[in-house]
């Protein structure tokens, strides 16, 4: 028997994201999973991931990313920590903490996602081009033990 | 390293005091509109890399190893990113601090090689209005900076030999750092 060649967009047991006007007008949190399906073929029943006894329709078009194709394993926690991973900065009382993640080699990846065609141009490892020098060499600095150098 | 560039004594001063403090922000162009006032609107600027501590402000832009040149407006705006920035708190003292291949003077698209100031103030005059002009050629003498990439790798390579470390896991550490710097130029 062939496979189906479609599969279905949302599914029940998925986890989606859900838009604020509508986490407003639900009570619910945002980070939804879709319990089942709702006689208007618009809407689909959700309910709160970290509240589970909040439930309410929804209209799909409310629901904004998929996060997991199913809820089992699916933890909301992690995912708001890898949300808001992005907006650190820094800690101002822990000299230690001011590296983050993907300061440096992250951005330097998200710059190259911008140059189109031109990326062929680093196929050598960008030996010798602003960006990768500036990443290399700061990056080094940044990690290095500051006070010990500069007493030098 | 900061401490053995050429240019503004007191930024540098206070910029490798509070080293072990400063944050580095690589490419901050790309995730936030930097942008500076000129005549014709809000312009954006994308430096390299923005360092901030507690008393500076320090605006970086560096220069690859292959022929390259500044756009002609580039270190003007650059330059008035470190004094105006919109993140930049009025007790930051500015800095601008240029890594280049080789001491200036600098290769400006369009018009050959020029020193920094001239550079600055040409770009300066594009920008901003006649009246606004004055006081920018001095805060040009005080707050910018330059080193070189050769520079970087002498200080750095330098400081590691003067270091006695005891441990030696610590100073293998130190050392592939100190390498990574020397391999990249």
């Amino acid at each position: 028997m062939s496979k189906p060649n479609r599969k279905l967009t949302y599914p029940i047991g998925s986890v989606w994201t859900l838009g604020k006007p509508a986490q407003a007008e639900t009570g619910l949190g945002k980070i939804v999973k879709i319990v089942g399906k709702a006689e208007d073929f618009r809407r689909v029943v959700v309910v709160d991931c970290e509240h589970p006894e909040k439930k309410a329709e929804v209209r799909i078009k409310n629901l904004g990313n998929k996060l997991a194709e199913c809820a089992k394993g699916f933890d909301p926690g992690s995912y708001k920590l890898a949300a808001n991973r992005g907006r650190i900065t820094s800690k101002a009382h822990d000299p230690a903490a001011h590296t983050v993640k993907h300061l440096f080699v992250g951005r330097l990846l998200e710059e190259i996602s911008y140059e189109g065609k031109k990326v062929r141009v680093y196929r050598d490892g960008g030996l010798g081009r602003e960006n990768v020098l500036t990443t290399e060499v700061f990056q080094a600095l940044d990690f290095m033990p500051r006070t010990l150098f500069s007493m030098k | 390293m900061i401490g053995s560039s050429h240019g503004s004594t007191r930024g540098c001063a206070l910029l490798k005091q509070e080293a072990e403090s400063a944050e580095f922000s690589l490419l901050p162009g790309t995730h936030s509109n930097i942008s500076v006032e000129a005549k014709n609107g809000r312009k954006t600027v994308q430096p390299d890399l923005i360092v901030k501590t507690k008393s500076v402000y320090c605006v970086v832009e560096a220069k690859g190893l292959r022929r390259s040149s500044f756009q002609h407006r580039q270190l003007a705006r650059e330059f008035r990113l470190a004094h105006t920035a919109e993140d930049k708190i009025p007790q930051q003292t500015p800095l601008l601090l240029l890594v280049l291949t080789r001491p200036p003077l600098v290769l400006i698209q369009g018009k050959g090689r020029q020193s920094l100031e001239t550079a600055i103030m040409a770009g300066l005059r594009e920008e901003i209005s006649p009246e606004e002009m004055s006081g920018w050629q001095e805060k040009i003498r005080e707050t910018v900076t330059w080193i070189t990439w050769s520079d970087i790798d002498r200080i750095v390579q330098r400081n590691f030999n003067a270091m006695n470390i005891a441990d030696r896991s610590v100073q293998a550490s130190i050392k592939r750092l100190v390498q990574s710097i020397s391999e990249f130029h």
